[in-house]
């Protein structure tokens, strides 16, 4: 028999599928920030935060968005290397594949961009920003001085790296979007919704606000925390479900199995 | 799926580490009430006869000597005070009762007589008046801090001057009174019963009679 709470434990799987995007005041004030950016004339954008704060999913609301309207793509991934970088690139740029055996040569290719200036506004969206080494860093912010590619570069904040973009983005004058952990409210409007658009009402309603609190507590509002945490509630509660149906209380999860999972995922130890 | 009996588990041990601070807390907070309580009774012994104290507080204002074979030490402050004996009337330290009550004192009956009066500082009193019988051996001294610790619930001490007073002279009916009621306070009844049988073979003492009988009763 399917527990319940199998269903409540995938909508956490942490990914970055669109469907599962749930818009969030502070997630709407970035998106409108990020294109409000892209219409300004700037050569490059910067959007950092904290890793689990959500950049990747709404880098790709934006491209989903705007891709009828804007020449915009999404590097997901950065390139393993310099010459594989430029090969997307070019192929962006030309809309044709590098013959075989060639190579980029970067100053034809800022030549090429320059060219286009006026003509075409490509927008390229760089996620993980912080492992494309200074060099590289470098060449991007040259071809973006051509102004017929903008970039949007996303990068994770740490300390390190946030001195990074101090020294590589911030001297020169780029549009600087931040994304940052999810308040209380924030959170359990991101719980609630994602339980809501998969109709599991009472679920939803078993997590009440002091549950809510002790989850941000945890996860201090890390989205990717937060999926984590609460796929495994659902897990330990789908076990007892499963097994041990006299332990679950299905008005309200018990503070026991959210200890139990912060427990499990390290928040708190022994 | 995880083995949730080893979680479980992992689960109370984190509840016991998270109620160990409180525990101790809470320990403190017990100990500090107990600790209070327990000056508070002490400071109330301390305070509560202290009134009596204040008025049995022994500062001697004047003492009147009267010719006789006066013991030593006396001898020698003798010719401090006037050559003319005064009117041999004495206030005795203190009553049972904690009041005063005036003696009419026959001349060869008592030789040594101290004027009393409430002062300020009791303790210091009473180890003046402790360090003067270790000079002087008067079993007035003695007896006086006797009564005075039997009425200040003090039994040991009392005991203990009971039995100065007795070493020094073993016919002061009072001293082995104070000395037998302090021994029954303590709860040693039959020692109290014992030293006052034997006193009242050898005197036939009413009043210690009296006190045997009470002790008996379990009245006292």
């Amino acid at each position: 028999m399917k527990s319940r709470y199998e269903s409540a434990k995938n909508v956490f799987i942490d990914s970055i599928d669109l469907d599962d995007y749930i818009e969030l005041d502070s997630s709407l004030t970035a998106y409108r920030q990020l294109e409000h950016s892209i219409n300004k004339p700037l050569k490059m954008i910067l959007l950092f935060g904290r890793p689990g704060t959500g950049k990747s999913i709404l880098l790709n609301r934006l491209q989903e968005k705007l891709k009828q309207q804007r020449e915009i793509h999404y590097f997901d991934t950065p390139a393993v290397n310099e010459k594989e970088f430029f090969y997307k690139l070019f192929k962006v740029l030309t809309k044709k594949s590098l013959p075989q055996n060639t190579e980029v040569n970067f100053s034809a290719l800022v030549n090429y961009c320059k060219k286009l200036r006026g003509k075409r506004e490509i927008i390229i969206i760089l996620d993980e920003a912080q492992m494309y080494g200074a060099e590289m860093m470098e060449k991007i912010r040259l071809l973006s001085d051509s102004r017929a590619v903008k970039f949007i570069v996303s990068l994770h904040k740490t300390d390190d790296e946030d001195l990074i973009a101090k020294e590589h983005f911030q001297s020169r004058i780029w549009e600087v979007v931040e994304l940052k952990n999810a308040t209380l409210k924030d959170q359990t409007a991101y719980i609630h919704k994602k339980l809501l658009k998969k109709n599991l009402f009472e679920i939803a309603n078993s997590i009440k606000e002091k549950h809510m609190k002790l989850i941000h507590k945890f996860t201090r509002g890390n989205y990717r925390e937060c999926n984590k945490i609460m796929y495994t509630i659902f897990e330990i509660c789908e076990y007892y479900d499963k097994n041990e149906p006299t332990k679950v209380n299905y008005e309200q999860i018990p503070k026991k199995v959210i200890e139990m999972a912060a427990l499990k995922l390290g928040y708190i130890d022994v | 799926m995880y083995d949730i009996n080893t979680l479980e588990e992992e689960w109370r041990r984190y509840k016991r580490k998270q109620m160990r601070p409180w525990i101790v807390l809470l320990f403190v907070v017990i100990l500090a009430i107990v600790t209070v309580l327990f000056t508070d009774k002490t400071t109330f012994e301390k305070i509560v006869p202290s009134v009596p104290e204040e008025k049995a507080e022994v500062k001697p204002v004047s003492i009147v000597y009267i010719d006789g074979p006066i013991l030593k030490p006396e001898e020698k402050r003798a010719s401090h005070y006037p050559e003319n004996p005064l009117p041999v009337e004495a206030v005795s330290a203190v009553s049972e009762g904690g009041s005063y009550s005036k003696q009419t004192v026959g001349s060869k009956s008592k030789l040594h007589i101290e004027v009393v009066e409430a002062g300020h500082s009791s303790n210091n009193a009473y180890k003046e008046v402790a360090k003067r019988f270790r000079m002087g051996h008067d079993p007035d001294d003695s007896l006086f801090l006797a009564k005075a610790y039997y009425l200040k619930g003090m039994y040991k001490k009392a005991e203990y001057w009971a039995l100065q007073t007795n070493k020094v002279n073993e016919n002061i009916e009072e001293s082995w009174l104070v000395f037998a009621k302090a021994k029954a306070k303590q709860g040693h009844r039959n020692e109290a019963i014992r030293v006052l049988n034997e006193y009242i073979k050898r005197t036939n003492s009413a009043e210690a009679k009296i006190v045997l009988n009470k002790i008996k009763k379990g009245v006292l």
